[in-house]
């Protein structure tokens, strides 16, 4: 069985560095399927029920695919982070369990005026869902909360294809080797949620459970807010020869419900992740 | 040279992004001990049902107590004046939670215990009672009526089994008591299941509405309460509910819920009230708290958050108790055989 699990964890490692024989490297075209996963970490305060700041320490998986064309790029991202929240007071330590889930699809136009010599830019918009529930003991009838937030973002990307030359080094000042042409693709995005849509506990937590039925999300409402935050992706992505890539990826963003909603809440997160973003075609 | 340029950029992003959180956020909190008293003024003030109902003054509670609450207070004065101020709420579903000590009203204390556990043990439920579940139950006067005892509307949740096995065992009765006395309350869904063992020709049990936003009477709209009309197993004669003061939340609602039934009647006294949902919730200096954010409108239209009142008030004799006799239980016998 161990040998099993061996095999299936090594096989995605073999097939990202798997060389092809032509020592060139491929043009970022086609169709990408990436893996990562990482850490996360942030913040969180909802005013329902605590003025505290809860820190979030979450492990974090991500799904993506990428279209990139000559003059667009199409994605599709999935994330989960599933971890704890904790807050430390002087006397007490008090902690939630948090599941989010985030899935959002994204269009980018290359802006061709301002591009060139490696570098794109690209204008785009996109739709993301963003689902959390998180549960505290502590708050009792007020312990569970679901927050849904789905927004409409303008967003700016920009591509950086990076060669570093083949090159004679040594290793200790004694043993010369020779390091060969390596290509990176840094990005960059800048995400602005122009319209968000809030579906979350509308003043008080627990809705109405003295109704004898479907106590679930009473007492919750729908809100819109404009510019509800910010959101941010940065990533450094070895290109290998085969047109796979090794991705070292920071993202980070900000939620908030602005500072007059009765029902206010913050968020940030920021998520660290190493991944495999293998070439389909 | 770019390499460096890259991880230059890098660590400057995330050092920002950090920095635009902190601004965007107003990150710290105060923890004083004035803020958390504030807070929790602010708290009652704009989140409970009651004030109105109960017609308490808060901001002169707050004139009270404030003075009490200097820069250099401990943390235990502090949460003993802090109790002091939500015990003026004189509210059961009322409660300020530390590590070191739970602030508490006691409902219990406001009426008589209006039962004796041995007395019952041993004139009523005598040595062979059942235990279905959370009901302890038996024929009482000569097999004429079934005596289920339920203490806790929290020890477990109710199955359709013990409720089926309940309604065989004493379909052939001529009334059924039902002893909530001193029961505190638990899950408000084994009020509804309990209840669907009752034949019910109308639908509506009572109203609700929870607050919405700080004005003091800014609530949604009532909405009616139901019970479902389960195809179960029902119990068509006549019923009496045994109630006292320490007959709270949950309890009270299953009191206040039988207003509504033609066949039940209410016998004992007052009980605790409670029909309010307590809302639980945090303070700048981590301590968490409850209290009420909904109400509930019998069907007379009566608000009985301070208690639901029986329809025939009947108090223990203790004198009668020490000869084993529980006259709260004799006149429901005596009212269901009439």
């Amino acid at each position: 069985m161990r040998k099993l699990l061996l095999v299936f964890l090594l096989i995605p490692y073999f097939s990202v560095f798997s060389q092809t024989q032509e020592n060139q490297f491929q043009n970022v075209q086609g169709n990408y399927l990436g893996i990562s996963a990482g850490l996360a970490t942030g913040v969180m305060r909802d005013i329902v029920t605590s003025p505290l700041f809860y820190t979030a320490f979450m492990p974090a998986v991500n799904i993506d695919y990428k279209l990139y064309c000559p003059k667009s790029i199409f994605s599709v991202n999935f994330a989960t982070l599933n971890g704890l929240y904790m807050t430390l007071t002087h006397d007490d330590v008090y902690s939630a369990t948090g599941n989010k889930f985030d899935f959002d699809i994204s269009y980018y136009r290359l802006l061709e005026t301002n591009s060139g010599n490696g570098l794109n830019n690209y204008l785009g918009v996109s739709t993301g869902n963003f689902s959390e529930l998180y549960m505290n003991s502590s708050f009792m009838n007020a312990g569970f909360t679901f927050n849904n937030f789905t927004d409409f973002s303008l967003n700016l990307k920009t591509d950086w294809r990076i060669t570093k030359p083949e090159k004679q080094k040594k290793f200790l000042w004694l043993i010369k080797y020779t390091s060969k042409e390596k290509q990176y693709l840094l990005s960059g995005k800048l995400g602005i949620p122009v319209i968000s849509l809030m579906y979350r506990p509308s003043y008080t937590n627990p809705g109405n459970s003295t109704l004898n039925n479907d106590v679930l999300f009473q007492g919750y409402s729908m809100n819109t807010k404009v510019f509800s935050g910010l959101s941010t992706d940065i990533s450094i992505s070895r290109i290998l020869q085969n047109g796979n890539m090794v991705r070292f990826g920071y993202y980070w963003d900000f939620i908030t419900s602005g500072k007059n909603a009765i029902n206010r809440i913050d968020m940030s997160h920021h998520i660290f992740t190493i991944g495999l973003i293998f070439k389909i075609n | 040279m770019k390499t460096r340029l890259i991880i230059y950029i890098a660590i400057f992003a995330v050092i920002s992004f950090y920095s635009c959180e902190k601004i965007a956020f107003e990150k710290k909190t105060e923890t004083d001990s004035l803020t958390t008293f504030n807070y929790l003024w602010n708290e009652v003030n704009t989140k409970y049902g009651f004030l109105e109902y109960k017609n308490i003054d808060w901001d002169s509670i707050y004139v009270v107590y404030r003075p009490m609450v200097g820069s250099d207070i401990s943390d235990d004065s502090l949460f003993n004046i802090m109790g002091s101020m939500l015990n003026e709420l004189k509210d059961g579903h009322v409660n300020l939670f530390s590590q070191f000590n739970i602030s508490k009203y006691d409902i219990t204390l406001l009426g008589p215990v209006n039962i004796n556990d041995r007395v019952v043990k041993e004139s009523y439920l005598k040595s062979d009672y059942q235990i279905t579940g959370s009901f302890k139950h038996n024929f009482i006067h000569d097999g004429k009526i079934g005596y289920i005892r339920y203490s806790s509307f929290d020890n477990s949740m109710i199955t359709d089994f013990e409720l089926d096995y309940l309604v065989d065992k004493y379909a052939q009765t001529e009334g059924l008591i039902i002893d909530i006395r001193q029961n505190g309350g638990g899950y408000l869904s084994n009020v509804f299941k309990l209840l669907s063992i009752f034949t019910f020709e109308n639908s509506k049990i009572y109203e609700t509405q929870v607050k919405t936003a700080p004005g003091i009477d800014c609530f949604s709209l009532l909405e009616e309460v139901t019970i479902n009309s389960e195809d179960r197993k029902k119990y068509s004669g006549k019923v009496a509910v045994l109630t006292d003061r320490g007959s709270y939340s949950a309890s009270s609602f299953f009191s206040v819920c039988t207003y509504a039934y033609d066949n039940i009647i209410l016998v004992g006294d007052t009980t605790g009230g409670g029909l309010g949902l307590p809302n639980g919730g945090q303070l700048p200096n981590g301590w968490t708290y409850r209290f009420s954010i909904t109400r509930t409108i019998a069907v007379d239209g009566g608000n009985y958050e301070n208690g639901v009142p029986p329809d025939f008030t009947v108090i223990l004799d203790t004198d009668a108790a020490e000869t084993g006799i529980d006259n709260v239980i004799e006149f429901a016998v005596d009212r269901l055989l009439e």
